[in-house]
């Protein structure tokens, strides 16, 4: 029996643009058929593979995949400000104080987090990588 | 304590790497972890100081800002020697508090003891 | 302590993580070359990474490259050089040797 720990996974290419999100979902979803815990966190122009239309008819298709992810239980962060920077959500403040992470473009499940969610998520990993940003 | 290494080796302003990986070390450091943002290739590129006004000039954050601070909150900047050297690069050009080490010192600290590494 | 690299790219820059070989140093450490970094398991390839990988083997290092990606890319099994393993589930295998055998990873 896999004693279960937990992998912390960086993304910073967008799907599509390069194979980096390619090999990061196929890497997740192993670690997760292992039984490991799997934290994803999209950043930069990663988050462009949270958008929940995407329909590559050739390429791999990223956003089916990271939905997948997410339904087998892993938990996909995506940067803030990145995201309010893409016009993906707006980040502001609302009348009873929480941010505003609404959105009709983003898929199910995405949570949206600070640098510091990212940074919690380092410090509880086992294991860390980085794909992408080259 | 735990550890960051956070390796560059894109030049800054070009691509947004050099910036989202002090934007990391930053974090890291501020909950009061340790962190080594080592800058190879292209990378050493970010710690040259000087860097003026590049929200004014080109619309983006200033490299040399995050570096300072970084440093300031106990974090390493770390540049690689040989790749200064190449590029025509000397100490007295580097953001103060940036360290300079010989590619040997640099891969021991990155390759062999780094156990969380990002690589931007 | 026990390493595993996750290469997918070729370095082609003088000074772009040649290097990342050194992390490299035994045996019990393993690379695994993924997407484009695959080319550089060819006999043939010259360019900056192949000191990555001949240096790997020749400090008896596990070398596995992604058969996926070496078929896409129209690469023989037989242009590579010797002792590289070539597997069809290669995430498989990287999470298993990273989750389970080594100490420390880096994906570059």
């Amino acid at each position: 029996m896999v004693e279960k720990k937990t992998l912390t996974i960086m993304l910073a290419s967008a799907p599509f643009g390069s194979q980096y999100a390619d090999h990061m979902c196929r890497v997740a979803l192993r670690a997760l058929e292992k039984g490991h815990s799997v934290e994803i966190f999209l950043y930069g122009d990663a988050v462009h593979a949270q958008m929940n239309q995407q329909s590559p008819k050739l390429f791999f298709p990223v956003g089916m995949k990271l939905q997948e992810l997410i339904g087998k239980g892993a938990k996909v962060y995506s940067c803030e400000i990145c995201s309010v920077a893409r016009g993906y959500i707006t980040g502001q403040l609302t009348p009873d104080g929480k941010k505003d992470y609404s959105s009709t473009k983003v898929l199910d499940g995405v949570q949206f987090t600070t640098i510091f969610g990212f940074v919690e998520s380092l410090a509880r990993a086992d294991k860390v990588l980085s794909f992408g940003g080259g | 304590m735990p550890k960051l290494v956070i390796e560059i080796t894109h030049a800054p302003y070009g691509h947004e790497n050099a910036y989202a990986g002090l934007f990391i070390a930053m974090g890291w450091v501020a909950v009061g972890n340790e962190v080594i943002v080592a800058l190879h290739s292209d990378g050493v590129y970010a710690a040259r100081k000087g860097q003026k006004d590049p929200m004014k000039e080109i619309s983006l954050p200033s490299v040399e800002k995050q570096i300072m601070d970084v440093i300031e909150e106990g974090g390493r900047v770390i540049v690689d020697r040989t790749c200064i050297e190449v590029r025509g690069i000397d100490q007295e050009m580097l953001i103060k508090g940036v360290e300079v080490l010989g590619s040997d010192d640099l891969v021991e600290l990155v390759y062999r003891e780094g156990e969380r590494v990002l690589t931007l | 302590m026990k390493s595993c690299i996750l290469l997918m790219k070729l370095p082609c820059t003088e000074g772009e993580s040649w290097r990342i070989g050194e992390a490299i140093r035994a045996k019990g450490d393993t690379l695994f070359l993924l997407g484009d970094a695959v080319e550089s398991g060819r006999k043939e390839y010259r360019g900056h990474a192949s000191s990555i990988v001949s240096g790997a083997l020749s400090r008896e290092a596990k070398v596995i490259a992604s058969a996926r990606d070496l078929r896409a890319r129209g690469i023989e099994a037989s242009e590579l050089q010797e002792m590289i393993e070539i597997v069809e589930d290669i995430e498989g295998d990287f999470i298993n040797v990273t989750m389970e055998h080594a100490d420390r990873v880096i994906a570059w």
